[in-house]
């Protein structure tokens, strides 16, 4: 009868080992897992896809208004009948914007005792430009992820097309 | 006595002014656009009645109002001032976008309540 704690286990590929040591390497591995699990649920991160509309956005305007616009055609009367008063008018009434936000998803992270939500809004701007004859000469569809939508230099940005209020 | 009196109603009456400035419904009118007759009602009618235009667009031949709704009391102008152009982008309690298009007499031709919320 083999009393040794010894055993040899290099025929199956793996070194050599007393007992006592690989239940210590065992219990050390899943000490490391448990903490790491633990830590990562402790410190949670969640992300919910949602899809409505942010607080304060217009709801009307969707991309594919611009399949109804068509150059050379719809009047600037026309597209402020059909999606209303723009978000960003060009000082010469030649280029509008129509400016709409809306939340894609919803970050949540948790942590023990504590933790805070964020939601990551995805921005749309249609841009359309009017010919001297007041019809729709061009339409430009841009989305950004983030509450603006920047980045181009055509795009309206404050202090290039600002809205335009009396 | 009468300074102990008034530092007593101080607070109740801030509490009361927050109060009040946050139920105060608009003034809505469900007949707020019944004035709108095409080829009769001119553009200083619609100013005298519904104030400043939140914009207007190929020389005042079209202007636009930002229109919110009070329940089942109606609808009501939303005042055009803006304090940032940021805040202008913002569509908070505006329920439709109210277009009036006015003819070459400055009589009006057309007009539509486009819903935005």
């Amino acid at each position: 009868m083999d009393t040794d704690d010894s055993k040899s286990i290099s025929s199956c590929g793996w070194t050599e080992t007393s007992v006592g040591e690989s239940h210590w390497r065992v219990r050390a591995a899943v000490t490391a897992l448990l903490a790491i699990l633990g830590s990562a649920a402790l410190t949670g991160c969640i992300i919910i896809p949602v899809d409505y509309h942010a607080k304060g956005s217009r709801h009307n305007v969707t991309m594919s208004v611009t399949n109804e616009l068509r150059a050379g055609t719809t009047t600037r009367e026309e597209v402020i009948l059909t999606m209303g008063e723009p978000d960003f008018i060009s000082e010469d009434e030649q280029r509008f914007g129509y400016f709409w936000s809306k939340v894609k998803a919803i970050l949540i992270v948790a942590s023990y005792g504590s933790g805070s939500a964020a939601e990551i809004p995805r921005s749309y701007l249609i841009e359309v430009s009017f010919d001297q004859r007041n019809r729709v000469s061009k339409v430009r569809a841009t989305k950004q992820w983030g509450d603006a939508v920047t980045g181009d230099p055509e795009v309206p940005e404050s202090g290039k097309d600002v809205p335009r209020r009396k | 006595m009468a300074l102990v009196n008034l530092a007593a109603l101080f607070p109740l009456l801030i509490s009361m002014m927050l109060i009040a400035g946050c139920v105060t419904p608009p003034h809505a009118h469900k007949d707020l656009f019944d004035f709108l007759v095409v080829g009769k009602t001119t553009r200083e009618d619609v100013l005298l009645t519904l104030g400043q235009p939140s914009a207007s667009f190929e020389q005042e031949r079209i202007f636009t109002y930002r229109v919110g709704q009070y329940g089942e009391d109606g609808y009501y102008i939303i005042s055009p001032k803006v304090v940032s152009p940021a805040q202008a982008a913002t569509w908070q309690d505006v329920r439709f976008s109210l277009v009036i298009v006015f003819d070459g007499h400055g009589r009006l031709q057309k007009h539509q309540l486009v819903r935005v919320d």
